[in-house]
């Protein structure tokens, strides 16, 4: 065990020098950079400033260049914003952050006692109720739903706010604060679990009636056990096993930020900071934020490998 | 003789499927005494392991248990609630089945699982179910019962989950025990250890057991009374040494001589010729008709009832009916 940690952490060092070479060279190579795009400098203050931000070296050279400050935890200024980027992105990725998990566990519990539910009462009218809002929850395309509410809930009723985090010019702290911040979540939380409960209720359905069939649910049945305990204790457990791969997937997407949702409730979210670097070429931020994904995303894995493991005796780690 | 524990009266059991209504069991009656062994007989798909379900009411979904009682000391289980079959299985009624390499569920340890049923029945304590679980390994000739609590089911061999199986189906002292095929998937020199076991058992605690199997040397070594089935009917019944020694059905005959005798080489194995028919769309008459050397016009129109024939014998075959023909 102790040398299967070891070997993957190895692992994933080289993944991630693969990968921020892979990323760095693929931008560097699109034509255009930060101070093309500004068309009111004239071309020698342009040229004054390339030099300036390095960026009339050769790739490879602003690469290990990159890569040298990296190391040393230096992840640079941005240049649209003109901060440090470790601060610009703390500030925003936990606005992201706070919607996303609240959306994942909304999400993984719906669809876990409504898969289940459904599971066991099979062809029911629940089942069909369930496979009908799950289906139409999930073909609506997230700006009209998200739109539909907000006219909903925000115009006609008056309920929630239409969008942002806070109210324009409150000076709110403490607990008033965070029922204010709270408040305008709602929106943003439903409308994200909405879109992802549909799948993943299809999920634990279908591997709750894999398992319900199998031998071992007809020994704890006749062993006497109480119905509760076989599915919930037998069924449930083996259900769920392969759901864990999912769930460690689902670790780069909390801080990842979801753009098409921050732009319509103009949430201050980390989705909006990303999607400007790429269109402003802001490397620096665009570098620190792919890195810290894929960060993730390799420990995601490495999560998953190890707690699979440890929940399912079957699987020994070599 | 000694009280009788289980009757089965007129037991019929369907499947509604997309192609019509199987009838697994159809008008199947039987009954075994306390301490008693009653084997039931009969080629794959004949309705006996649907017989021993519908006892323990643990069918599949779309299948019913239509008509006929079931006498558990004198209480009709088609007739208790959920909760009280609930009671009685793994408590009074226990079961083993045909595979134990799945009977047993892969995320859990042997101990968890054998604990589950001590704990809901006897109600002891967790502490108190682990020494019990411990006992019963040893009993069951076991050793290292501390090691083997703590082992997923994976980690041991077939013949080895089979005594666990039972160990399970012992654990709370039940007064029948429901073996479905016990030793089908096992090697031979396990299976033989398997039957001395559940012979011992039976020999101890004076445990009635319904063994179901399609193994003939199964039935010679364990039965007292046989139970032969076909088709989802009862065919033939008789106390073993009578219908070994003289077999009246042609199948129970047909059976018997497909089965290899020790010490003697034959060129090829006698077969029944032809298949258990298709359940979905049986025919009027005899259901073995299409299959029997003997068949006569009444086969073909006409079900037979049981009828005695010998002192304890019964069957259902128009041979043996005085005036038909």
């Amino acid at each position: 065990m102790k040398q299967y940690v070891l070997q993957r952490f190895l692992q994933m060092i080289v993944i991630l020098f693969g990968t921020s070479f892979i990323i760095f060279f693929l931008f560097a190579i699109l034509p255009g950079d930060f101070i093309d795009s500004n068309i009111s400098l004239t071309p020698q203050r342009a040229q004054e400033l390339k030099s300036l931000y390095g960026l009339d070296q050769p790739i490879l050279h602003r690469y290990l260049n990159w890569l040298g400050n990296a190391l040393h935890g230096d992840f640079g200024y941005s240049l649209k914003h003109q901060e440090k980027v470790l601060s610009l992105l703390n500030k925003y990725v936990w606005n992201s952050f706070f919607v996303a998990i609240f959306a994942l566990i909304l999400t993984w519990s719906i669809a876990l006692l409504t898969g289940v539910l459904s599971a066991i009462k099979q062809y029911s009218w629940f089942d069909g109720a369930v496979t009908f809002l799950v289906f139409a929850a999930m073909s609506f395309p997230s700006f009209f739903i998200s739109l539909l509410f907000i006219k909903w809930f925000g115009v006609d009723l008056q309920i929630l706010p239409i969008g942002g985090m806070i109210e324009t010019g409150s000076e709110n702290t403490g607990v008033s604060y965070l029922l204010e911040v709270g408040k305008h979540m709602i929106l943003p939380v439903t409308i994200l679990t909405l879109l992802s409960v549909g799948s993943l209720t299809r999920y634990f359905r279908t591997g709750m009636l894999e398992v319900i069939r199998l031998d071992y649910i007809r020994t704890a049945r006749a062993k006497g056990l109480k119905e509760r305990v076989v599915i919930f204790k037998h069924a449930l457990k083996n259900a769920i096993l392969p759901a864990i791969t999912l769930l460690a997937f689902e670790l780069p997407g909390l801080f990842s930020g979801a753009i098409i949702m921050e732009q319509i409730f103009n949430w201050p979210g980390v989705g909006r900071i990303q999607l400007e670097s790429v269109s402003f070429r802001d490397y620096p931020v665009l570098m620190a934020f792919t890195m810290f994904l894929s960060c993730l995303t390799i420990i995601g894995n490495f999560l998953a490998d190890v707690t699979y493991a440890a929940v399912d005796p079957r699987i020994r780690l070599r | 003789m000694s009280e009788m524990l289980l009757e089965v009266n007129h037991l019929v059991t369907n499947f509604h499927t997309e192609n019509g209504i199987v009838q697994a069991v159809n008008d199947v009656s039987f009954s075994i005494r306390e301490g008693e062994t009653v084997c039931i007989v009969g080629e794959s798909g004949c309705g006996k392991s649907i017989t021993a379900l519908s006892l323990m009411q643990l069918i599949p979904e779309n299948g019913k248990v239509e008509s006929g009682e079931i006498l558990f000391a004198g209480n009709n289980l088609l007739q208790l609630t959920k909760k009280d079959i609930r009671r009685l299985r793994g408590n009074e009624i226990g079961m083993i089945f045909q595979e134990p390499m799945t009977s047993l569920n892969p995320v859990f340890t042997i101990g968890e699982q054998m604990i589950e049923p001590i704990m809901e029945h006897l109600f002891l304590s967790k502490k108190d179910a682990y020494k019990k679980a411990k006992e019963l390994i040893t009993m069951l000739g076991m050793p290292n019962a501390e090691k083997i609590i703590q082992l997923y089911p994976h980690e041991l061999s077939g013949g080895m989950l089979q005594r666990i199986m039972i160990a399970i189906a012992l654990s709370c002292n039940p007064k029948l025990i429901i073996a479905d095929e016990p030793t089908t998937a096992l090697d031979v020199t396990i299976q033989a250890q398997i039957l001395d076991l559940l012979r011992d058992i039976k020999k101890e605690f004076k445990t009635s057991i319904l063994l179901i199997t399609h193994d003939l040397g199964v039935v010679a070594e364990m039965a007292d009374y046989v139970v032969v089935m076909y088709a989802g009917k009862l065919v033939e019944e008789g106390p073993v040494l009578e219908l070994f020694a003289d077999p009246k059905h042609p199948y129970t005959k047909g059976l018997l001589q497909a089965k290899p005798v020790i010490g003697e080489r034959k060129e090829r194995l006698y077969t029944i010729a032809g298949q258990v028919p298709n359940l979905t769309d049986l025919k009027d008459g005899c259901y073995f008709a299409d299959r029997c050397e003997h068949v006569q016009g009444i086969c073909r129109k006409k079900q037979p009832d049981l009828t005695d024939v010998g002192q304890h014998q019964k069957t259902a075959c128009w041979l043996y009916k005085e005036g038909a023909r």
